[in-house]
């Protein structure tokens, strides 16, 4: 039995002010922790349940207590969960009761602590059906009498807790009887006549943890009348925080049961409507955002279409009670907060609000806001009336996407003159949310490409639109930002002209002449002049994607602008880590648009060559970019490389030696996993254009790829890339790939296995998707493997694979729900096998089941699918058919 | 909170967001390229697939083909985008495009386009005595031969590579003489080892004689021996293993190209450099490069065709060359020249270049009748003759709904009916389709000038699309002749002896054989 030792005063120490006293004591606590566990626990225990003690030691105590039992990393938390799960059980059980027992002892904020641990303790023992006794014993304290406010209100905070933690493990841990004295105490607790303000807001708070697991409750009509009963009067409250705790509960049943909810719409949308106007900002932005959670739910009930789902399409009818009680806030803006991007106000709720309205009633928004917008955006009589034109331009922005963009042609239109001449507003919040309209105009009704509806932006009226536009860019930061946003929707709307020259083409150079100036730009009155620049360089990214071919040798131009550009970043002043960050975030940008002009150029045979002529150059730029950084590689110079071998083909092979150390060094960067991620698809890249070239790195690339794919320290969503990897060595190395294929048939069949058995288990919306992108990976590994070995080779190495493989698709046939590219690439890889090995007719038929047919079959069926798969088709047929 | 983050979202866009557009433009980029890639292979193993089966089921001059030889093309792959292409590529620039810079399938559509595309002689040219030459055609496939960067490969008619190997041809294997602009590009027809071996079998023996040699590869060449085999077009069991190209013409020779220079002068060419190369020792004419079994560095045969101008004694001796050559090889000690199955004889006009682009030329012919062919009439998958003359058209889509011959332009020959085309859906039916279809009792039908008016056709089914391109009007026009009056030699013979007889006293003998036989 461990026997407590006195922690006070390391507890203690470990606050120290003093730093060698405060980082000596952690040093104590661990190594305590190491080499008595037990002790360390009891020790911990016995502090915070000591009334003696000092305050502060015990609820260090707890919290110490409380990272011994969770951790954010989820492997470190599960090695941490058993390590209490193995303890002796009369120790936990000496433990749960000094637990327990703290919940009895004031102070408060100690209570609030042991409520914390305590969540943590059930979180492992619960599941374990190892506390059965701690529901009751927290029960019990609801129901003591005289009432305890202080032990009821920690009580409550501990039942929240626990649903919270309950709500986070997917089996049901609580038994009906338990979850329904639970609710029953948590709901007495919101009473109005609780007397404790601090309970009741406790009960508030513990409701919105629960609610989920009341399923059973809210199906019993008299039940859910109490409990709406109790959170709509929360909603009146005298104390602010259980008005905005009660909002946020009708937030979490709208979300859990949203089909429940048409009895309850006309209070609520009457308490909602009131606090809104009348109540506290804070209160009110939590009735706004009932109506957004309102709308995201509808939007994704509309969105999944599901006929067993109800969508009761509150929201259209609520629109026209709705939308004036917005439009009124619209005009409550902040002086001044337009230069903050992180203002949040009534006024911007109230605009995010109508703009989800838009998307989830469409048309039906077109008539509510349009008189408003009408009226006040050309209002300028008072000096106060910015804040109507501000309003009514925000309003009409927010109603853009939703509408179909028919219902929204001939207003759009009519407004556009409007919109470029309020560029000129005196007052920058109007020219500010201008421009933002303006980009979103363009965002949603310029598609050059989409013939269905009349063009926008044509050539009369792009020499107008783009004088605005570059002008704007001159404007105060915070509106070129905006300005240079619209220029990229702008582009991106003409991305689809086909011919030799958009009507963006005349002004290609002035603009991105203009991005160019804007990105150097420094403000004065505005210290921070980075957001200017990323906006800058985006809109230059759009501008290249959207090129023509008669502005494809503006764009080769630019290649020795930024290569300059990028140059010069290496005379930044870097002293400190954040002058470091900052020059290697300006270099990603710079990196970025050169990736982009790169692969541009690239996809147009004739203009590689603008590329190739500064090869050298570009290379040694990004290897002195790669170079810059000791420990990690730089993502953005990595995709750039990529884009780069596209333009150079098998001459990249020269950089190969150069390169390799980084690209070594990018593969292994586990703890930055988007690095090594796009690193494994620029190795992808690079293999595909140096070919055989590859040969003498392979031994050690293969090594880390295996590693990689091995180990635990590797985010999931790299392993499919990897797969996919293994399938472009292999397609381009042939012969040569055969000495790795025994253990890549390993990992390919490990990797099978492990999806069919995910496929069976079919869990969350998360898990399916993963489970599509590994079989996308496992698939063209097979095909780049069988098509490399060829027919021959592949029927004496891979025939053995063919059964698996063949399972592995019968997997997939089971899918509920077909995914359009795993479809297509696993009958394409059928017809790879039944093209290059011999007999696999007689395979096919005997398999287990025939579940892989109806792959061919979804394919056969489906317009879009059969052009790429039609050949397979014919393939297997043929197989099958020479089989019987 | 989420919705302060997307409140006027756009505008604040963090550089995160940038950063992940610019990843998602790298897979996207990733995954197409990938899918590029493997597409390039499944078309090249594909062809070698649609090859086997136009061998079995429509043109009956080919021959099943070898699995083994499909290894072979496919290991070459890797080092032919690069080394095939000579470094002068002027020969093959034909509208300024430069080969090395085409992907995969591009790259075999350019190479299909290489190959000359003769007519079928559906009237006697009025000079054929004195202005065309004729060389027996042999049973194989037709192919592109190039020899570059020290190696040789072959491609088929779609394209698609059929082997690569080292040989003696300038700049064809190690060890031959020349520079970077050494290379030579020739029009052959390729004679497969069990071809020759068997080609006295029933067409279907054949076809089981080529599965059994793919089922028991490990006793013809071990996995230990994979450089042997790669080089090595087909086994060693015999003694005078290895493939037979048979020369028919020259597109280049020692990067000199010859397609802009008449026919004669190009065969005159060839057999003149040919006889160079093999040196001046040698005593047969019928040059081979290997001059007896083929070995590792000379594993196929190349064998110049022999000609004669087309006078009554050459179209004669030319339309017997096959059986000839067939008792010369049975005369002859092992390693002799391979003798081959004659499929009627091939016409040139003397003056005719070397007609490139895809599409048919007036002046080069073939022609077959019963005396010189094992198949006068195209067979079906079973070898055999069908009741009606069966034709592939290309489907040319709305709003004519025509179907067509490949020419250029195409011949119109029917349109379906609009029901039809409704059933078969926009799916099904996209224009360039291919469909088989067969000649009814109405026949072909034509205009008052003899020009095409179309035909009675029947649908069969849908045509294998691998095969590339529809049937040519020529074709078409001489199996359905063919069917009815053949155009035998003895009016070849005959029109021959008019035109000779036509020039009375400028009678000369011309036809005197270059080719010794």
């Amino acid at each position: 039995m461990a026997a407590p030792v006195e922690v006070t005063q390391l507890l203690l120490h470990a606050q120290d002010p003093d730093a060698n006293v405060r980082s000596l004591a952690e040093q104590k606590i661990s190594q305590f922790q190491e080499h008595d566990y037990p002790g360390f626990l009891a020790s911990l225990a016995a502090e915070l349940s000591s009334l003696a003690k000092p305050a502060d030691s015990r609820r260090l105590a707890g919290l110490v207590l409380k990272n011994t039992l969770d951790a954010k990393d989820e492997s470190r938390k599960a090695e941490l969960q058993a390590r209490w799960g193995a303890v002796d059980p009369t120790l936990k059980n000496q433990i749960r009761e000094a637990l327990l027992s703290t919940l009895q002892m004031e102070p408060q904020d100690v209570r609030h602590t042991a409520a914390l641990v305590l969540a943590k303790v059930a979180a492992i023992d619960l599941p374990r059906r190892e506390w059965p006794n701690l529901i009751s014993s927290l029960l019990a304290n609801m129901s003591a009498t005289p009432p305890h406010h202080g032990v009821r209100q920690a009580t409550l905070e501990t039942l929240g807790y626990v649903c919270e933690e309950m709500a986070s493990i997917n089996e049901e841990v609580l038994a009906p009887e338990q979850i329904n004295m639970v609710l029953t105490a948590v709901v007495a607790g919101m009473r109005p006549d609780e007397p404790s303000d601090d309970a009741r807001l406790a009960a508030t708070t513990a409701l919105q943890n629960a609610i989920e697991f009341a399923e059973h409750n809210f199906d019993n009509e008299s039940e859910r009348n109490y409990i709406m009963q109790m959170v709509c009067q929360g909603a009146s409250a005298r104390d602010e925080r259980i008005r905005i705790a009660s909002f946020t509960c009708l937030h979490e049943i709208a979300a859990n049961y949203y089909a429940k909810l048409p009895a309850y719409m006309g209070e609520v949308f009457a308490i909602s409507v009131k606090a809104i106007n009348e109540d506290s900002e804070d209160v009110g932005l939590q009735a706004v955002e009932f109506w957004s959670t309102l709308c995201d739910i509808e939007l994704d009930l509309a969105d999944e279409d599901d006929p067993a789902e109800i969508n009761h399409h509150f929201i259209k009818a609520v629109v026209p009670h709705l939308v004036p009680v917005l439009l009124k806030q619209l005009t409550k803006q902040d002086e001044g907060q337009e230069q903050e991007e992180t203002a949040w106000n009534l006024a911007m709720a109230s605009g995010t609000c109508l703009g989800l309205l838009a998307r989830t009633a469409e048309d039906a928004i077109v008539p509510q806001v349009m008189p408003f917008v009408t009226e006040n955006i050309g209002k300028n009589t008072t000096a106060e009336d910015w804040r109507l034109r501000e309003a009514a331009t925000f309003a009409f922005g927010s109603i853009l996407e939703g509408p179909s963009p028919r219902s929204l042609a001939e207003i759009v239109r009519q407004a556009m003159g409007f919109l470029l001449a309020a560029m000129k507003d005196p007052h920058p919040y109007v020219r500010d949310t201008t421009a933002w309209t303006i980009g979103r105009v363009f965002e949603f009704q310029h598609d050059a490409g989409n013939t269905d509806v009349p063009e926008l932006i044509t050539r009369e009226t792009l020499p107008q639109v783009a004088q605005v536009l570059l002008g704007g860019l001159g404007d105060q930061v915070h509106i070129a930002v905006r300005v240079c946003d619209a220029i990229g929707r702008l582009a991106e709307g003409f991305t689809g002209y086909a011919g030799q020259s958009s009507p963006l083409s005349p002004f290609f150079k002035e603009i991105i002449t203009n991005l160019l100036n804007a990105s150097s730009r420094s403000d004065p009155s505005h210290g921070d002049s980075t957001r200017l620049q990323i906006s800058a360089f985006e809109a230059i990214n759009d501008m290249v994607r959207a090129a023509s071919p008669d502005t494809l040798d503006t764009v080769g131009q630019l290649t020795p602008v930024f290569l300059q550009e990028i140059a010069k970043t290496f005379n930044m002043v870097t002293a400190s880590g954040e002058q470091r960050e900052k020059q290697a975030e300006l270099q990603g940008q710079l990196c970025g648009v050169l990736q982009v002009i790169m692969q541009k150029l690239s996809e147009v045979e004739q203009y590689k060559a603008a590329v190739l002529q500064y090869a050298d150059q570009i290379m040694e730029t990004l290897l002195r970019v790669f170079g810059n950084q000791t420990c990690s590689v730089h993502e953005e110079a990595m995709l750039a490389v990529g884009a780069f071998t596209y333009a150079c083909g098998r001459q990249f092979t020269k950089y190969l030696p150069s390169l390799y150390p980084y690209l070594k060094m990018g593969l292994m960067n586990h703890q930055e996993w988007q690095v090594c991620l796009s690193t494994v698809g620029v190795l992808g890249d690079i293999s595909r254009n140096v070919e055989t070239d590859l040969l003498p790195y392979c031994d050690e690339i293969m090594q880390l790829l295996i590693h990689n794919l091995g180990s635990n320290d590797v985010h999931r969503s790299i392993k499919p890339q990897i797969l996919s990897t293994f399938g472009d060595l292999a397609l381009v190395l042939g012969d040569s790939f055969e000495k790795y294929l025994e253990t890549v048939k390993r990992m390919l069949s490990q990797a099978m296995h492990l999806s069919v058995m995910q496929a069976q288990s079919s869990a969350d919306d998360d898990f399916l998707d993963y489970n599509n992108e590994l079989r996308i990976g496992i698939l063209e590994a097979y095909s780049g493997i069988f098509q490399g070995l060829g027919p021959g080779k592949a029927d004496l190495q891979m025939k053995s694979e063919v059964p698996l493989i063949i399972e592995f698709a019968n997997s997939i046939g089971r899918d509920a729900t077909l995914d359009d590219t795993v479809v297509r690439n696993c009958v394409n890889l059928l017809g790879d096998i039944c093209t290059v090995v011999n007999h696999v007719g007689p395979i096919l038929r005997q398999a287990r089941t025939n579940d892989w047919e109806k792959l061919l079959n979804y394919c056969s069926d489906s317009g879009h699918l059969l052009g790429d798969t039609e050949w397979a088709i014919n393939a297997v047929h043929t197989a099958v058919e020479q089989a019987a | 909170m989420s919705r302060r983050a997307a409140a006027k979202e756009g505008s604040s866009s963090a550089y995160t967001s940038f950063q992940q557009k610019r990843r998602a433009q790298a897979l996207d980029r990733q995954k197409n390229a990938r899918e590029d890639k493997v597409q390039q292979l499944r078309t090249l193993a594909l062809a070698a697939m649609q090859d086997d089966a136009e061998a079995m089921h429509e043109d009956t001059q080919q021959q099943p083909q070898n699995r083994q030889q499909q290894r072979h093309r496919r290991r070459g792959h890797q080092q032919q985008q690069q080394q095939e292409l000579p470094q002068d590529t002027q020969l093959y620039g034909m509208d300024g495009v430069n080969p090395l810079q085409l992907g995969g399938s591009m790259m075999k559509a350019y190479f299909a386009r290489q190959l000359m595309q003769p007519e079928w002689m559906s009237d006697i040219p009025q000079d054929l005595g004195s202005s065309w030459l004729v060389m027996p055609r042999p049973e194989g496939k037709r192919c592109l031969v190039i020899s570059t960067g020290n190696y040789t490969y072959a491609r088929s008619r779609t394209g698609a590579l059929l082997l690569r190997f080292p040989s003696k041809l300038p700049g064809g294997g190690p060890g031959t003489s020349g520079g970077e602009s050494c290379y030579c590009v020739l029009d052959c027809i390729l004679q497969e080892q069990e071809q020759r071996i068997q080609h006295q079998h029933h067409q279907q023996q054949q076809q089981r004689v080529g599965m059994d040699a793919d089922m028991a590869p490990a006793g013809e060449s071990t996995p230990s021996q994979p450089q042997q085999r790669s080089a090595n077009g087909s086994s060693s069991s015999s003694s005078s293993g290895g493939c037979t190209f048979f020369i028919q013409d020259v597109l280049a020779w020692r990067g000199y190209s010859l397609v802009d220079c008449g026919a004669e002068f190009r065969l005159f060419w060839l057999a003149s450099k040919l006889q160079e190369e093999a040196g001046s020792s040698s005593s047969s004419s019928s040059w081979s490069l290997d001059g007896g079994d083929p070995g590792p560095s000379h594993p196929h045969r190349f064998k110049l065709l022999p000609y004669w101008h087309a006078t009554p004694d050459g179209l004669a001796a030319a339309a017997r060359a096959g059986a000839a050559a067939a008792a010369a090889a049975a005369a002859a000690a092992a390693g002799g020249c391979p003798g081959y199955v004659q499929d009627g004889v091939y016409l040139r006009h003397v003056e005719g270049h070397y007609s490139q682009g895809g599409g048919c030329t007036p002046l080069a012919l073939l022609w077959k009748d019963a005396g010189c062919s094992r198949y006068l009439l195209d067979t079906d998958g079973d070898g055999v003759v069908p009741e009606f003359q069966q034709l592939v058209l290309a489907y040319q889509g709305p709003p004519t709904d025509g179907v067509a011959t490949a020419d250029e332009p195409p011949v119109v020959l029917g349109r379906l009916p609009q029901e039809f085309v409704q059933q078969m859906g926009p799916k099904l039916l996209r224009p360039g389709r291919l469909l088989r279809f067969s000649i009814r009792a109405g026949g072909l039908l034509f205009n008052a000038d003899g020009s095409p008016a179309g035909a009675d056709l029947a649908y069969e089914g849908p045509a294998n699309q691998r095969r590339g391109r529809a049937d040519v009007y020529t074709k078409v026009l001489f199996q359905w002749q063919a069917r009815r009056q053949p155009l035998q030699l003895e009016a070849l013979l005959a029109a021959a002896v008019a035109e000779q007889q036509q020039q009375q006293g400028a009678g000369q003998q011309q036809g005197s054989s270059m080719a010794d036989d």
